[in-house]
């Protein structure tokens, strides 16, 4: 399972965002940083116009690069081909983060620790496929070669 | 006589990825994990993480205790392989004990170097390598006020974090110009030398230890220029050499590691290497070397095993990076940076506040790039490097903290990672 980004769909509204940051706290979301980013490409030399929105999340990649570089074996890949990750074992090396090829590995700088994506284990749909309001996020159950 | 289908020497990084390709293509056939050390698969990585009483000993694991029972591998754990013999398709072991093969790994890895000086073999003396050096450092801690670590590499700024974390004072002492000397130019790792005296680090470039002073324990280290630096514990992390020995005696070509093809077979049919003890494609320098990465060996190793248990996989070559963190600053440093290796490549630099970056650009492709503090998006330029994509027009926009995947987007390049 992962969850499918379709870009040609997405407008930017970042309610993914706060849904994922509402899902992986117990209280206010307010300091939690969400998992899922909605992210522009420009915004170099005063340009303001944002240009179009590109969502960067996990892919669960078939074979992925965070759980070869994790020295802690706290991302792991289970039995579905979800990547998950074991918070109490990360110890804040930053590998995973350095072989992201999407970027979708986030410092907790609180914390000292890495946040990912989990596929909000143990609900059945993702916070952020459930808060898009316009089909850009969706299931992606296909199973993929390692 | 005992055979198993496979045999792979060292339960590390290599050895574990490699038992996982194995199973990938063969579900049932015998394996064999032969490691002198007694542990149960555990991190080396992580050892200064356990030094520093950041972590415990269940936090050292890299697979459950079950892993063995459950998948059905013989473990020979404290055993040591001193003879391969690839005629016989046999290896022997230091009691003497037999076992045939059908396919052998040597996943031997590295060994730390231990410099031959006056007083360096006396208590309170060590290397830095495993989990048995990580628990006697630890152990001789309580007779331990200041510490000197010998060399500037990763493994020994880690030490010296480490040991610094746990209130000693430490004084690091380097014999090449700057620290990192393998990785980064002087000037960038001033910035890292900064940090680290910010934090009561000392740190003491172009010179070596000439001697540990002491009885039959230490109480302090002779510098080459005379200076005598008290301390009661001596680190030393001066590099390490692979284990090639086995390699050697059997008639495997090697140079300073195991040389392999890219399905990380050895110059003998039926033996294969990978990690820290094999010899691979720098995909940046095109040259053939030891890359000492944990990733690395874990790649390396699952192309071996797949391909031991008859798949076709190959292996691409890497290049070097490391992540460290110095007193919580992180800092990503990848690919060709220094001047010695980069040649006339062009140098983009910016700060801001509490970051700097550097990124160096070769023929329109990324070479190389050095993070400190915003790192978020240091795995998009290693993606960059690895598969050399252009630069052209997205300089600007790499150097900032915030670049990410959306940038190359707009630009029409896709992430492409072959699924
Ligand atoms: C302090 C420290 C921190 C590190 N941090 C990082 C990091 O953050 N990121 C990173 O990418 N890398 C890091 N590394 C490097 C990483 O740990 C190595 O690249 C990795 O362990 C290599 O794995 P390997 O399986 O090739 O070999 P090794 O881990 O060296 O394992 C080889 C095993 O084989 C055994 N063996 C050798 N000869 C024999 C024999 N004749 N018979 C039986 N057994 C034998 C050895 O005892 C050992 O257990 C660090 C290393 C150290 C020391
Ligand atoms: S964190 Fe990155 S590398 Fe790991 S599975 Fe997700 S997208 Fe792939
Ligand atoms: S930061 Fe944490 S999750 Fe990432 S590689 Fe290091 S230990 Fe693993």
């Amino acid at each position: 399972m992962k969850v499918k980004v379709r870009p040609d769909r997405c407008i930017g509204c970042k309610s993914c965002e706060i849904a994922c940051a509402m899902s992986h706290s117990s209280g206010s979301p307010l300091g939690i940083a969400p998992r899922i980013r909605v992210k522009h490409g420009q915004v170099v030399r005063g340009q303001r116009e944002p240009s179009k929105p590109y969502v960067v999340t996990c892919r669960h990649c078939a074979k992925p690069k965070c759980v070869e570089a994790c020295i802690s074996n706290a991302i792991y890949q289970d039995a579905d081909g979800r990547v998950l990750y074991d918070r109490d074992r990360c110890v804040g090396c930053w590998m995973c983060i350095m072989v992201c090829p999407f970027g979708a590995i986030h410092r907790d700088l609180r914390a000292k620790k890495v946040a990912k994506c989990d596929l909000c284990d143990g609900r059945e749909t993702p916070a952020c496929v459930q808060a898009c309001k316009v089909d850009a996020l969706e299931i992606d159950n296909s199973r993929r070669e390692q | 006589m005992r055979s198993f289908r496979y045999i792979i020497i060292g339960n590390s990084a290599a050895g574990i990825a490699a038992y996982e390709g194995i199973r990938q293509k063969d579900r049932a056939g015998s394996v064999a994990m032969i490691s002198d050390e007694t542990a149960p698969i555990y991190s080396r990585s992580l050892i200064s993480y356990f030094l520093a009483g950041q972590i415990d000993e269940e936090g050292m694991l890299f697979r459950p205790r079950s892993f063995y029972g459950r998948e059905g591998i013989e473990a020979l754990l404290g055993r040591k392989v001193v003879k391969v013999d690839p005629k016989a398709h046999q290896v022997m072991l230091e009691d003497g004990e037999v076992f045939g093969y059908e396919k052998l790994l040597i996943g031997t890895g590295s060994a730390a170097v231990h410099p031959d000086i006056p007083g360096g073999g006396l208590n309170g003396c060590f290397v830095f390598r495993s989990y048995e050096d990580a628990k006697a450092i630890k152990a001789y801690l309580p007779k331990v006020k200041e510490a000197v670590v010998l060399g500037g590499g990763p493994v020994g700024i880690k030490a010296a974090e480490a040991l610094s974390s746990r209130k000693i004072r430490v004084t690091l002492i380097v014999s090449s110009g700057n620290l990192l000397s393998q990785i980064l130019d002087g000037t960038t790792a001033s910035v890292i030398q900064k940090m680290l005296e910010d934090h009561n680090v000392k740190v003491i470039t172009r010179c070596d230890v000439g001697q540990v002073l002491g009885e039959s324990s230490v109480t302090g280290t002779k510098l080459a220029d005379g200076r005598v630096i008290p301390c009661q514990m001596v680190v030393f992390c001066k590099g390490v050499q692979a284990n090639t020995g086995l390699a050697v005696e059997a008639g495997i070509s090697v140079r300073k590691g195991i040389v392999v093809d890219d399905h990380m077979r050895s110059s003998i049919p039926d033996i294969y290497a990978a990690g820290d003890v094999a010899e691979v494609k720098d995909i940046l320098t095109g040259q053939r070397t030891i890359h000492a990465l944990w990733p690395n060996a874990m790649q390396q190793g699952y192309v071996a095993g797949m391909n031991m248990a008859g798949g076709d996989r190959s292996y691409d070559g890497g290049f070097g990076m490391n992540a460290i963190n110095i007193f919580g600053t992180p800092i990503i440093a990848m690919g060709l940076l220094r001047p010695e290796v980069r040649g006339g490549a062009e140098v983009l630099t910016a700060k801001g506040n509490g970051w700097y970056r550097s990124l160096v650009v070769r023929d329109d492709r990324l070479i190389g790039a050095f993070l400190v503090g915003e790192i978020d998006s240091a795995g998009v330029l290693n993606h960059m490097i690895t598969h050399k994509i252009g630069i052209h027009g997205l300089e600007e926009a790499a150097l900032r903290p915030d670049f990410s995947p959306a940038r190359l987007a707009e630009a029409g390049i896709e992430i492409d990672i072959g699924e």
